[in-house]
């Protein structure tokens, strides 16, 4: 197995292992440390494990853009 | 298991027919420069993937084969792959998974072998095998050549 990523976060590995785990992929994760987390995966499953976490990144950053920037401008006082 | 100099490797040329191929890919790639992933060679038969890995605390298990053979060599740093001949192990862990194509073992290896630059390792579905973390750093090759084109016995 080869390391897939490093998370400092449990949440975020807990978050990709349940990706992983939906589309198949086996995979080991060791704790080094209080805050190292470390995902590992079988070569022949990295490229598909990298396009999991490539549309995660992706879904993230549309999440992102889908917030409108606020119009403060409503919240305007009238009587100015 | 074979354990092979890639600048001497006449034996293998001789031996394995798909090694040829093997040859010329690996005498014209720039590993450096190429992207972690899939490469086809000669499509689902013969096919390498190349994977950086980093040094970590962590013990891989014995893991064997029956559709493909793999070729684990080292392009930059080094790393170990610990040994056991498959029909000597006892204690399996996760039974041969078809799809997948591995089966895992809870034995202890036999054998280890320091896979440098330059070297190849060769392990056949009789090949109980664990591939370790490196040391330091290390970007690697691991070709997979199906088992079908072996010649038959």
């Amino acid at each position: 197995m080869i390391l897939l990523a490093s998370f400092s976060n449990e949440l975020e590995a807990q978050l990709l292992e349940s990706q992983l785990q939906d589309a198949g992929i086996d995979f080991k994760t060791t704790q080094e440390g209080t805050d190292a987390f470390k995902l590992m995966v079988f070569e022949d499953d990295l490229d598909l494990a990298k396009e999991i976490m490539a549309a995660r990144t992706l879904e993230d950053n549309d999440f992102i853009a889908d917030i409108d920037e606020p119009n403060l401008d409503e919240f305007a006082d009238d009587a100015i | 298991m074979i354990v092979e100099q890639l600048n001497s490797s006449d034996y293998l040329t001789a031996s394995l027919p798909w090694w040829t191929k093997v040859q010329e890919f690996l005498s014209t790639s720039d590993f450096s420069a190429m992207p972690a992933g899939r490469v086809d060679i000669d499509g689902d038969d013969l096919y390498a993937i190349v994977a950086d890995d980093f040094a970590r605390e962590d013990k891989c298990y014995l893991e064997a084969h029956r559709r493909y053979i793999d070729v684990q060599i080292a392009c930059e740093g080094a790393f170990d792959i610990l040994w056991k001949p498959l029909s000597a192990c006892t204690n399996e862990r996760q039974a041969y998974d078809e799809e997948k194509d591995y089966c895992l073992m809870n034995d202890d290896a036999t054998t280890r072998v320091s896979v440098l630059p330059g070297t190849a390792v060769i392990l056949f579905p009789d090949d109980a095998h664990a591939p370790q973390p490196p040391a330091n750093n290390v970007r690697k090759v691991v070709v997979k050549a199906a088992v079908s084109l072996m010649p038959r016995t």
